[in-house]
């Protein structure tokens, strides 16, 4: 494979695709990528509205939309829009592109986007709802909310943003090892060299020139979600098999393994790249060579190697009786805190390159500053979450939520941000319309998105648990805080896209900007913002005090038996005077069954088949149920 | 919040200010007036190295502090004195006997029956204390020793589908 034996490598450099090319291909990303982050930034938005009750989801409404939401700004809008940066910091770095990379960057683009089609008409169309990690068996257990035929067409959808991912990582694998490089040697050794190993051993990788090191993280997880997502497409087919013959299944322990030997380099398939903008952009701003020794290509080494070995630190709480999970769980802490060196190291090299330097505070500037900030904090949280002990008091908690939305929005999400910012005007010639309007969408989302962030920690900490369509209640207070701050957030989008429209359709604002405009109209945004919370929530009192009223009109005595019945048994018994629709166990109207035998089901665990669990309610309650139900039966 | 989460928020928080002040610092460096001295370049690529070292330094003395609590392997010191079993299933739970003493070592055997679901314990209070996700088909045990006598409540933690969030019951602890 070494050296002067290249017979398969051309002697004159292979053809390679023209800069406007590139430039198209990039901004199709842009594009796509943006108007996914538009529309699931809306879902989240809704979804957290009404865990605050501001406007209150059908249960089955608000977990398609959650599943919706999860894959739309992860992998639709965080991953896609970074995928697409990646080729242009690497054709800034001087890594053209050559026709087979170019060609599957294009399948990755379409793929991505046939594949998000399919996840939104599953979702919010045909009500899937197995939520965005789709832990097998859930989606073939649907309480009959969706249908196995949409288990399968979302497991398709899936399968083809997979099929995104690995032509992503074969054109940046084929592009980082090409020309661009500078290296006579063979194929492997030119990979090798595109991972920084000729920083630790110059002689065995040698280059024309010093491999720029955006090009390092690019080659990581252009390798590693290869091998990542190999073993996800297999889940997924399995799925699709079993939509249509139900015969077929798989181990679930297997399956979780898999989805997140998938789910954890999934994660750096955000950072990563975002890692090769910081690398790009910052030095330009700061007007001098990266900060970097060879502690940062040490760094790199272990990051290529250990991100596709520490998925299990996602399933600590799994440790099943005669299994080898706790042992696998326990090796991935010291390995998941070995992962932590390409980050530390980074933030040091970027934060060394800036210090006393002649930085330039462009908007794409302030952005990745205060994204650095974020990279810190959340990576910090991501530590607690490593840490076994800690782990079991956040895991499936609202802590979860807090952290990933303060390192993939805070973080990830503004450097997506700046990357817009930054290129935009090369890719498109035309220069953006206003920097005021880009300082305001800085500050709205920043102040905006920890109000959030924050907020979810603290719940999460106070156990409250995640993915939960109503929260219990004593979580009411914290949601109801975040709610200004979710509307800020959404208000700087709307500056954003404002911004970005009258950029694309080659505005300009010639006005002078001063730092006091751009404070004044981030002052009136952040009061209407505010404005807007506050009279959301007044409204949403009115209504609280309207509906007690209503519903002691149309029945004068509440029962405590309908409400138990309503929250305990409604979901799988029929019964239409409490309005309940259940299709899993007996239809009561038809059985009409006297108290006593509601008494005894309750206490047995119902009265024939045993698919109901005895002991639902009990004591006092169990007879206010029973009457209730002989009472209203039938009626 | 558990003394655990309290550890949690004294950690973070500590780290987590000392680290964005320095940012900040970093940050404010750039302006006018700061750049008195300008630190070598070698020194600073000499300096990435120490920084790396005290990483490890840090994350090593975290990883002794922590791996030897792992909830693993438990179950294995003492022959648990009292035993439940705990059955959960889309959207409901079955724990057996629905009633327990307090302060005695008690061994959870959990199953799930369709799909994942987790069981979360949480105390009278309120305060989330153990929690575990079960797997269907496997069988989960849990070793804890509930202190607090009266209503405890348990949850379902891991999303299970339509009502996940109403998938819950209650344990009594007598003194």
């Amino acid at each position: 494979m070494e050296g002067h034996a290249a017979a398969g490598i051309p002697a004159v450099a292979e053809e390679t695709i023209a800069e406007s090319k590139v430039k198209r291909l990039v901004l199709a990303y842009i594009i796509a990528s943006t108007t996914f982050f538009f529309v699931s930034g809306l879902l989240g938005m809704l979804l957290r509205e009404s865990q605050a009750d501001l406007v209150r989801l059908d249960p089955g409404v608000f977990y398609s939309i959650m599943t919706a939401h999860g894959l739309g700004a992860f992998v639709a809008w965080a991953a896609f829009a970074v995928m697409g940066a990646s080729f242009w910091v690497l054709s800034e770095v001087g890594f053209p592109m050559r026709r087979l990379g170019f060609g599957l960057a294009r399948v990755a683009w379409w793929s991505m986007v046939i594949g998000v089609v399919g996840i939104v008409v599953t979702t919010l169309g045909m009500g899937f709802g197995g939520s965005w990690v789709f832990l097998y068996p859930l989606p073939f257990f649907s309480s009959g909310e969706w249908s196995d035929a949409a288990t399968g067409i979302f497991s398709a959808a899936v399968l083809l943003t997979g099929v995104s991912i690995l032509t992503w990582c074969g054109a940046i694998v084929h592009t980082v090892v090409g020309p661009g490089l500078g290296s006579e040697k063979g194929p492997l050794n030119r990979f090798g060299a595109a991972l920084g190993f000729g920083y630790l051993w110059p002689r065995r990788f040698p280059t024309s020139r010093e491999v720029p090191y955006p090009v390092i993280p690019l080659a990581v997880i252009g390798i590693d979600m290869i091998i990542a997502t190999l073993p996800l497409a297999a889940l997924l087919v399995v799925m699709i098999v079993q939509s249509v013959d139900p015969s077929v299944s798989i181990d679930p322990q297997l399956a979780k393994n898999m989805l997140w030997f998938f789910g954890h380099p999934v994660v750096y398939l955000l950072l990563f790249p975002a890692v090769a903008i910081y690398y790009l952009l910052i030095p330009r701003y700061a007007n001098k060579k990266l900060v970097a020794g060879k502690a940062v290509a040490i760094a790199w080494f272990v990051a290529v190697v250990v991100n596709v070995i520490v998925w299990a630190h996602h399933i600590y709480l799994d440790y099943p009786e005669g299994t080898i999970q706790a042992a696998l769980n326990t090796s991935m802490q010291p390995l998941t805190f070995a992962i932590t060196l390409p980050s530390a190291i980074s933030l040091y090299s970027l934060s060394m390159t800036i210090w006393r330097s002649d930085f330039q505070w462009t908007p794409a500037a302030k952005f990745l500053a205060a994204a650095m900030l974020s990279w810190l904090v959340a990576g910090l949280s991501g530590v607690v979450n490593a840490t076994i002990v800690f782990n079991g008091v956040i895991h499936n908690t609202m802590w979860i939520v807090g952290h990933f939305h303060n390192m993939a929005l805070l973080n990830i999400g503004m450097v997506v941000f700046a990357s817009v910012y930054a290129f935009l005007p090369k890719l498109t010639g035309r220069e953006w319309y206003s920097e005021k309007l880009a300082n305001s969408h800085l500050w709205l989302t920043v102040i905006g998105g920890y109000g959030m962030c924050i907020p979810m920690l603290i719940q999460g900490l106070e156990g409250a648990p995640r993915r939960y369509a109503v929260l219990p209640e004593v979580y009411d207070t914290l949601t109801q805080l975040t709610v200004p701050f979710v509307l800020m957030m959404a208000l700087g989008q709307i500056v954003f896209a404002y911004n970005l429209v009258q950029t694309i359709r080659g505005k300009r604002r010639e006005s002078g900007e001063t730092a006091l405009g751009s404070l004044g109209l981030t002052a009136t945004l952040l009061f209407a913002g505010v404005v807007l919370a506050v009279s959301a929530l007044a409204l949403d009192r009115d209504n609280a005090g309207e509906t007690p009223e209503a519903t002691a009109a149309t029945a004068p005595t509440a029962d405590p038996g309908e409400t138990l019945f309503t929250e305990k048994c409604g979901s799988c018994h029929t019964l239409s005077a409490a309005g309940t629709s259940g299709a899993v166990g007996p239809d009561l109207d038809q059985v009409k069954p006297s108290a006593a035998a509601v008494t005894a089901a309750i206490e047995d665990g119902g009265l024939g088949s045993g698919t109901m669990p005895a002991g639902i309610v009990s004591g006092e309650e169990a007879q206010q149920v029973a009457d209730y139900v002989a009472k209203n039966a039938g009626k | 919040m558990t003394s655990t989460g309290w550890v949690i928020v004294g950690l973070y928080t500590a780290v987590s200010l000392i680290g964005a002040v320095l940012v900040l610092y970093v940050f404010r460096s750039t302006r006018v007036g700061f750049k008195i001295k300008v630190a070598s370049r070698e020194k600073l690529e000499r300096r990435e190295g120490y920084w790396g070292v005290a990483v490890v330094c840090f994350m090593v003395a975290l990883l002794a502090g922590t791996i030897f609590s792992v909830p693993y392997w438990t179950s294995d010191a003492a022959e648990p004195e009292q035993t439940v079993d705990v059955t959960g299933r889309q959207y409901a739970w079955t724990i057996d006997p629905p009633r327990i003493e307090s302060g005695v070592e008690t061994e959870f055997v959990l199953h799930a029956e369709d799909v994942s679901h987790a069981f979360g314990l949480y105390d009278p209070s309120g305060k989330l204390i153990k929690q575990v996700n079960v797997l269907p088909g496997i069988t989960q045990l849990l070793t804890a020793t509930l202190d607090e006598p009266g209503t405890w409540r348990v949850r379902c933690l891991e999303y299970c589908g339509l009502d996940h969030h109403l998938m819950e019951t209650t344990l009594e602890v007598t003194p």
